[in-house]
């Protein structure tokens, strides 16, 4: 009987492969001592290795003995154990990055948008929110609109013959975010997709950003996170009355629109 | 819950460990040597004692790894091991000397 021979015999009854493995290491370093001391002696490696499981003594014997020691159901509840508390931080983990973006720090904190819209200078003011709920799903990513709002802004200057100037200035601002679990696929050129589309609204009205198109003007502000691609997109308006019933989003992948309804205050 | 080991092999091994940690193949030669030569167990035989041992917390376990690369199992013994020890040596003095007593006759 070869070394090798042995310990799978004396082992087999072992049926937690890890304590298996771990318990035929240990025998197996066993008897490379004792086969390293019958060699000091001057025998032959194969006379060696025969001294060696001469000297182990019964494999079968023993192997019962093991399996009865080495039961296996508390291994696989440790092991089980293991693997739900991995899953249960992997949760745990993605539950933040889904709900709570903000935690990574790395976009402003747009719910009620007071610290984002500061940025843009004190002369703006929000009029109105909007809460839109409902996902849409496209090409494997997962829209929503978590919030929108109207911003507007007065300012005044003088013109070429010294005649002040009041003017006013709207914008309707959807805000949307595209999540996906794969990580490493966000939106490609978000912006860009968005900017080389025409958007439009209820009322029939086309918003684009080439001013060749005499359209209302549109602007698109994209940023990326792990899973998550944000986008601020910017609809121009006449005056504060003129907020749509619907704004389209045109964020590409085959053609795909975002409908932000602020009435009923859902996506579709 | 693993049998209760009482043999008196198990006695052995704990008295070798009560004076210092030693692994498996350590075990077998220093039995060997203090007891010349009579206690030659079948080496294989070993490993179900420390491993029952262990499993009723005697005895802890520790690997090392040797400079051949071998990985040695150390087994220490524990406080819980030292108690079973002295009920082990109390119970053999006993039978020993009922028995010394019966073979002389006395």
């Amino acid at each position: 009987m070869t070394l090798e021979s042995w310990l799978y015999r004396a082992t087999r009854e072992i049926r937690f492969a890890p304590d298996r493995e771990a318990v035929r290491q240990e025998l197996r370093d066993h008897m490379a001592d004792r086969v390293d001391a019958c060699m000091k002696q001057g025998r032959t490696l194969p006379e060696a290795e025969e001294a060696a499981v001469e000297a182990m003594g019964s494999p079968d014997a023993i192997a019962a003995e093991l399996g009865r020691i080495h039961a296996p159901w508390w291994g696989y509840l440790w092991q089980a154990s293991r693997v739900v508390l991995t899953l249960a931080v992997l949760a745990a983990v993605w539950g933040m990055l889904w709900q709570r973006p903000d935690l990574l720090g790395s976009r402003p904190k747009l719910p009620e948008g007071d610290t984002y819209i500061a940025n843009y200078g004190p002369e703006w003011a929000v009029l109105e929110t909007w809460h839109p709920v409902g996902t849409k799903e496209l090409s494997g990513y997962w829209f929503r609109a978590p919030m929108a709002w109207l911003m507007g802004r007065e300012y005044g200057y003088e013109n070429e013959t010294g005649e002040p100037v009041h003017e006013e200035s709207y914008y309707l601002v959807a805000c949307l975010r595209a999540d996906t679990w794969r990580f490493w696929e966000p939106c490609s050129d978000a912006q860009g997709m968005v900017l080389a589309n025409v958007a439009a609204d209820s009322e029939g009205e086309r918003y684009a950003r080439d001013i060749r198109l005499k359209c209302r003007d549109l602007f698109c502000e994209t940023w990326q996170e792990p899973f998550t691609t944000w986008y601020l997109v910017w609809f121009q308006l006449p005056g504060p009355e003129d907020v749509p019933e619907w704004v389209e989003v045109p964020v590409g992948y085959g053609g795909g629109t975002i409908r932000v309804n602020l009435t009923a205050e859902v996506i579709s | 819950m693993a049998k209760k080991e009482t043999g008196s092999t198990a006695m052995l091994v704990l008295a070798l460990l009560k004076e210092k940690e030693m692994y498996g193949y350590q075990i077998i030669e220093e039995l060997d040597r203090r007891s010349s030569h009579v206690f030659q167990m079948k080496e294989g035989t070993l490993y179900p004692v420390l491993h029952g041992l262990e499993k009723d917390r005697l005895i802890a376990a520790r690997e090392a790894e040797t400079v051949k690369g071998r990985v040695r199992r150390y087994y220490a013994v524990t406080e819980k091991g030292l108690r079973t020890l002295e009920e082990k040596k109390q119970e053999w003095n006993t039978f020993s000397k009922a028995v010394t007593a019966i073979l002389t006759g006395a």
